[in-house]
Order: C-alpha cells, then sequence, then structure tokens
C-alpha cells in the first residue's frame, strides 16, 4: 500500500499554513496570483532575488511536505512540470533577442531547464538519489505519481518526494491569451489561470498523520467523450473498485466555455447524489493544477469533511465515512487522468 | 528482461540506422558550419547539423500546409516511425503500448524564429502551443496511433536515457506491454547562446577526453528503441537486438550545472546499473561514455570511470565527435550506437583525440575495433546534477 504521509501545497488560496479551506479567496482577473509563503523561512535570500517562483514554490511545499512527514530521506525525487522554468527561459530568449545574441549571462539559463525544481531540491537536501522531471501537460504530475507508484510497489523506493509545479511569465503568459489557452476577457475562451506547487511524501509505512492511500494512477493522451466511462470503469477495475463504492468524484473542470464534454459522461457513471468537488475555480489552470486537486482530495480523505467552497453538486457526506475519491482531469481534449484515493 | 526490438534515428551522421552505421564504421564525423539557423556565431562554432530544412522535412513527412511541427516533433516523428516498422509493428492495438518521450527545448526552435511576432501575425500563432515539450511527444504518439498512456521527461542532458529506464519500469511492472523510448531535440538560437554564454562550447571539431579538449558542439537529432516485454516477444516471434539489462539513476547534488569534482552522481548511477543488471565491472565489454569533451565532464566521468572499475576501465569512447551533443537525445542516439556495438562486435573510436589527460591514465579507444561484445554501458549526464546509466546485453546472456 501506498501511503501520502506529508504534503505541502502554495498556491492561490492560502493553502501552504492550511488557513484554506476556512479561508476562500475569490479571486478576480484573468490570472489568479499566489499567496505567497513566508520564502525567507526556507530559501535563502539570494536564492529568493534570483530564483523563478516555480523553484521558489516547489521548495517551499516540497519542505512543508518532507516537514509534515517527519524528515524523511527520500529514495526517489519526481517533479511534474508543463511549463517548467518558463520565467527563465522567457528571460533568456529576451536577452537573445534584444542583443543580437551577444553579451548574454548564462544565469537565465542556467535556470530555464524543465529539472531545474528538481535539482534544486535535491541540492538543499543534499539528495544524491534518483531524480526525474515530467514535462507532459497536463499530466506532468500524474506521470511523476505513476513513476511513484512502480518504484513504491516494486519495493525500489519506501519514501518518494512527488510534486507538481508551474510557474507563470508574463510575456508567456500574453501568447497563451493569444492562443486561446487564458481566457482574455468576458465571453471569450479560454480559462482563468494561475500557477502553484504542490508536493507529496509517498511511502509504503502507514503513519498516525497518513493522509489517504494511493490506489491508483492512470493516463490516457486523448480519449474521445463518448471513451472516458469506459475508460474510467477500466480503472476502477484494475483496483478491483466498483463504481457504486466511489464516495465522492473530483474533477479538473475549468471555465473555459471549449472542452467540457468530457464531464458529463463521467458524471454519468457516479449516482447524481454523489459529491462533486471541482477546485480550479479557486487554483485556477496551470498544466500541474491537478496536483492541488490531489493536495484537496487528501485533506477530505483525512478530514471526512467536503468544505463548502469545492462541493458543486451532490449531497455533504453525512454519517457514513468517505472512503474512496476518484479524480479526473484533463485539459483541452488532452492528457486524461485518473486517481484513485481511499482512507487509511 | 525488458528485450529491445526495434529502432531509429536521425543524426548528423545518417537519416536511418544503416546510414549511421556506415558513418561510423567509416569515421566520417558530421560536424559542420551551421546552414539552417540564422545565428551572429556561425563563423565560429560547429554543429552536429541534420543537413534538411524545416521545409524538406515537413515534405518528406508529408504534413498538411499550416500544421504547426516544430523541427523537435518532425524529427522525432521519423525516427519513432523507423523504430517501429524495424520492429514489425503493424497493429498499434494489439498490445498495450505506450511511448516516452524526451526533449530538453521542445518546440523552442520555432518559438524563437517568432515570439516578438505572434501578437501581430495571427497566421503563426498556431506554433505558440508547439513550444511545449509534451506537444512534440503527442505529435509522435499521433503519428504512430498510439493512444494511451504517454508522457515527457526532461531532465537536460540525460533525458532520454531515462526516458528508455522508465519505459523498462512499464514493462517490468506489467503497467504496458510495449513501450517506444527516446529523444528528440532541434538546434536552436536559444541553445547555442546558452552554452556559449557558459563558454562550453568549442570553435573547433569537440575532442572529448583530450588534454587540451575546448568544450562541446551541439548536435540535433533524434532516436527511438521499442521496448517489449516476454510476453510480447514470444507471441509475435520476435527478433531481439538486445537486451536493456540494467539501469541507474543519480543526482549529484553538487551544483546546478557542474560535475562534481569526484563525479560522485556518475559513480553512482553506474553501480546501480551494475547492481540491476547483476553484473560486476569486469563484464562490461564497451562503455559509451557521456565524453562532452568539456573540461569539467570528462574529468569527472573520468574519476567516476576510475572509481568503478580500478586499474581496469573497459575500453571506452565518446560519439560525440561524430554527432555534437544533442542534449536531451543524447542517451537514445548512443543507446543505437550501443546496439550497433553489441550486434556487430565493433567499438566506435573517440575521434579526434590526441593527447592523454594529465589527471589520469585513461586512454579512450581511437581506432575502430572488432572484438566479441556481450555487455555495453552507456552514461548520459545533465544539468541539474542528473546522472544516468543504461546497460545493453547481448539476447543470449
Amino acid at each position: 500500500m501506498i501511503y501520502i504521509n506529508g504534503s505541502g501545497c502554495v498556491s492561490a488560496q492560502r493553502s501552504f499554513d492550511g488557513s484554506f479551506p476556512e479561508e476562500v479567496i475569490r479571486g478576480e482577473g484573468t490570472v489568479l496570483p499566489v499567496v505567497a509563503p513566508p520564502y525567507k523561512d526556507f530559501i535563502s535570500p539570494g536564492m529568493i532575488r534570483r530564483m523563478g517562483s516555480g523553484v521558489k514554490n516547489g521548495v517551499v511545499a516540497s519542505a512543508l511536505a518532507l516537514r509534515e512527514a517527519g524528515s524523511p530521506e527520500p529514495d526517489a525525487i519526481l517533479t511534474g512540470t508543463g511549463v517548467g522554468c518558463i520565467r527563465d527561459s522567457e528571460n533568456f530568449l529576451q536577452s537573445i533577442l534584444d542583443n543580437g545574441e551577444m553579451y548574454l549571462t548564462p544565469t537565465a539559463f542556467i535556470q530555464s531547464t524543465h529539472n531545474t525544481v528538481g535539482a534544486q531540491i535535491a541540492l538543499g537536501l543534499g539528495c544524491k538519489a534518483y531524480n526525474f522531471s515530467y514535462v507532459n501537460g497536463a499530466v506532468s504530475f500524474e506521470s511523476a505519481l505513476v513513476d511513484a507508484r512502480l518504484q513504491l510497489l516494486s519495493g525500489e523506493a519506501g519514501t518518494v518526494l512527488v510534486g507538481g509545479v508551474d510557474e507563470k511569465a508574463d510575456y508567456t503568459y500574453g501568447l497563451f491569451a493569444l492562443a486561446g489557452l487564458i481566457r482574455s476577457g468576458e465571453g471569450s475562451p479560454g480559462a482563468t489561470y494561475s500557477e502553484g506547487a504542490a508536493f507529496f511524501v509517498l511511502g509504503t509505512e502507514k503513519k498516525e498523520e497518513s493522509y489517504a492511500v494511493l490506489r491508483d494512477v492512470s493516463i490516457h493522451n486523448r480519449l474521445n467523450p463518448e471513451e472516458v466511462g469506459g475508460a474510467l470503469r477500466q480503472f476502477l477495475e484494475r483496483s478491483g473498485t466498483a463504481p457504486h463504492s466511489i464516495d465522492a468524484v473530483v474533477i479538473g473542470k475549468n471555465d473555459d466555455s471549449l472542452f467540457q464534454e468530457y464531464y458529463p459522461p463521467l458524471l454519468s457513471e457516479f449516482s447524481p447524489e454523489i459529491p462533486v468537488i471541482q477546485y480550479k475555480h479557486l487554483c485556477g489552470e496551470y498544466n500541474t493544477a491537478s496536483a492541488f486537486g490531489f493536495w484537496l482530495a487528501a485533506g477530505i480523505l483525512r478530514k471526512q469533511e467536503v468544505p463548502e467552497a469545492v462541493l458543486r453538486s451532490g449531497k455533504k457526506p453525512g454519517a457514513t465515512p468517505l472512503k474512496h475519491i476518484l479524480l479526473y482531469n484533463q485539459y483541452r481534449g488532452l492528457d486524461h487522468s485518473f486517481v484513485l484515493l481511499s482512507a487509511c | 528482461m525488458v528485450g529491445i526490438t526495434g529502432m531509429g534515428i536521425i543524426s548528423a551522421i545518417g537519416e536511418t540506422v544503416e546510414e549511421n552505421f556506415r558513418s561510423l564504421k567509416e569515421l566520417r564525423p558530421g560536424i559542420s558550419r551551421i546552414e539552417n539557423i540564422d545565428t551572429v556565431h556561425e563563423g565560429e562554432i560547429r554543429v552536429g547539423e541534420i543537413k534538411k530544412s524545416n521545409r524538406e522535412l515537413a515534405k518528406y513527412l508529408n504534413l498538411e500546409p499550416g500544421n504547426n511541427f516544430s523541427r523537435t516533433a518532425m524529427l522525432g516523428v521519423m525516427a519513432a516511425r523507423q523504430a517501429v516498422t524495424h520492429a514489425g509493428i503493424t497493429d498499434m492495438g494489439e498490445w498495450r503500448t505506450g511511448l516516452v518521450s524526451a526533449t530538453s527545448v521542445g518546440g523552442m526552435d520555432t518559438t524563437e524564429q517568432y515570439f516578438r511576432e505572434y501578437p501581430e501575425n495571427e497566421e503563426i500563432r498556431r506554433y505558440i502551443l508547439s513550444h511545449d515539450p509534451g506537444d512534440s511527444t503527442h505529435k509522435i504518439a499521433d503519428a504512430l496511433g498510439i493512444r494511451g498512456f504517454i508522457t515527457t521527461i526532461s531532465t537536460a542532458c540525460s533525458s532520454a536515457a531515462n526516458a528508455i529506464m522508465l519505459g523498462a519500469k512499464l514493462i517490468q511492472s506489467g503497467e504496458l506491454d510495449r513501450v517506444i523510448v527516446g529523444g528528440t531535440d532541434a538546434l536552436s538560437k536559444f541553445t547555442i547562446n546558452g552554452f556559449k554564454a557558459l563558454m562550453i562550447l568549442s570553435d573547433e571539431a569537440n575532442t572529448p577526453f583530450d588534454r587540451d579538449r575546448k568544450g562541446l558542439n551541439l548536435g540535433e537529432a533524434a532516436a527511438y528503441l521499442v521496448l517489449e516485454s516476454e510476453a510480447a516477444i514470444r507471441a509475435g516471434n520476435k527478433k531481439v537486438l538486445a537486451r536493456l539489462s540494467g539501469f541507474g539513476n543519480a543526482n549529484d547534488a553538487y551544483h546546478q550545472t557542474a560535475s562534481s569534482e569526484n563525479g560522485e552522481g556518475a559513480t553512482l548511477a553506474m553501480q546501480k546499473a551494475l547492481q540491476v543488471a547483476r553484473l560486476s565491472p569486469g563484464d562490461i565489454s564497451y562503455i559509451n561514455v557521456h565524453g562532452t569533451a568539456t573540461g569539467n565532464n570528462d574529468l569527472s566521468e573520468g574519476r567516476a570511470l576510475i572509481r568503478v572499475f580500478g586499474d581496469r576501465v573497459p575500453p571506452f569512447s565518446s560519439t560525440k565527435p561524430y554527432t555534437g551533443h544533442t542534449l536531451a537525445a543524447a542517451g537514445a542516439i548512443e543507446a543505437v550506437y550501443s546496439l550497433l556495438s553489441l550486434r556487430h562486435g565493433l567499438i566506435w573510436p573517440n575521434l579526434n583525440f590526441r593527447n592523454p589527460m594529465p589527471e589520469f591514465e585513461l586512454l579512450p579507444e581511437t581506432t575502430l575495433q572488432k572484438r566479441g561484445i556481450k555487455h555495453v554501458l552507456s552514461n548520459s549526464f545533465g544539468f541539474g546534477g542528473n546522472c544516468s546509466t543504461l546497460i545493453f546485453s547481448d539476447d543470449l546472456y
């Protein structure tokens, strides 16, 4: 069994210190700002100045997760990041273009590689273990989860640090708006965006403070709306879970007017009574926003409570405990993922 | 043990496995002056460039006008298709098949051309979406007809080695039956200027493990392998090219870009791979080293070789004088060269080598050699301290 033994989350909500979900921020605008954690408690002043928000939020979220899990030494560090260190990437490209390829300093280039977050976490911990970074759009975090699961089940690792992190960059987010990814105003296609980081310590040992059990993960590059139900049933069958035993569904639905046709066929597989939970109105869209959903679901299983702000339909669970939560996400019809979490 | 049933490659020394094999045997490097990218550094740098323009690649692939393929995606599709054909796969749906691809820059080659023009020019905006590294992987999956598990790994210059590693794990765990694994990276102004700013680009042909090495030449390439489970191999009565017997990844945890002086991460990666393969250092017949020809890499890697192999370091060479350093694709390119080495009993020469390094007595192989080869170890190291080792073994092993 794989247990979630620690978590840390930096997002557009005050998630880093557990104020969310009691305290909910209703953000405005097309790109929600992150509620910054006290970086100086975790990172040296030099690095705070130098590093992009992805690295900083990733370092903080991973430190919180490790602290909560009792500071184990991870046997693997697995990072999912869709856009990677886009701010430094954009900065370096801007200076190439501005200066006609002359007088360049390498700092932004050095920090632009997609594995900078994972590498900086390893450097900070002095951790020489296996270290992979996954960069496949909306399944970047889930790819890292798949790897974590393989290693924990095979016995190759006993403790894994796994997370999802994405950052914004001004010019690139402007391009995302031009391309229709980010909502550019009322009635335009695109979603409300943001950035954030969520990290988790997964282990094969159950702890007193364990949140939940990670049962299974699967990813699909493409599914048609009519294939979603079948893919779901196949996924649940793998872990011997009947659809009617699912107690809540967490969906990655965003506020884009397009690409929403995948959710109704999914939800039609379940009783309309069960809670349907949404989170992207609170954390915004980004490639690894589903890691916020994972963090939310893990918290719901531990506390046995569905916060009002995320309940979209169905009844709040009553006296019967929440046992199994299914998470489903997709982004613009690509990179579909299913995750099954169970109570400890 | 995971079997390899197909391979495909496009690099500066050939557009097929056969052409690459011929260039390796005939000691023909692919290092030249840059032609496809307009850069102020064209007179001073040398690159491992594929001499086909984007227009020619698109035509070869029969892409529709208005497509948004980056060069990285086009190279990837070319190599991955070869691998699938080589493995004799005709029905993708027959087995649970996945794709794990590696890239470092993704669609940077088009981004850097259009970056400033996007706001004004609606016509080119379709390329905004092809910047994403996952986009090249999606395009390869679509071209091959893969539906299901696809993902992308980006750990700088060890990316493709890590993609091969994950593919092996997916098969060993029973998660998938077949995985197409490898990597693709196109040359870009971005990486040229990045490595230039780091002052590790040589203005001459690169000379790995040489006392007077001046740095690396960048290259572009794509290569893919088809990995299959025992069940799929048996059922299809497949010919196995070689086995992926060992793999290991470790982090140097020393510096964001530089490797540690004592080659700690590299040592750990090689030791892990040997352990997974249940081989002792003495079993390795040939090492395809990372050997980028930077001052730092070759010293660190050399020290790691001595730490793992003692005074009996097996014959080794870097093939980067042939191809240049192809970044995220390098691990897959060198996997293909390792398989060719195994299958033909040949050790590739480390071209351009003249003088040994003063720090140790390691001498790379400088001539083409024919000998029995059972196990080839291949190293790939990247920024972020990422160190990976793969071991390929004879099928009879």
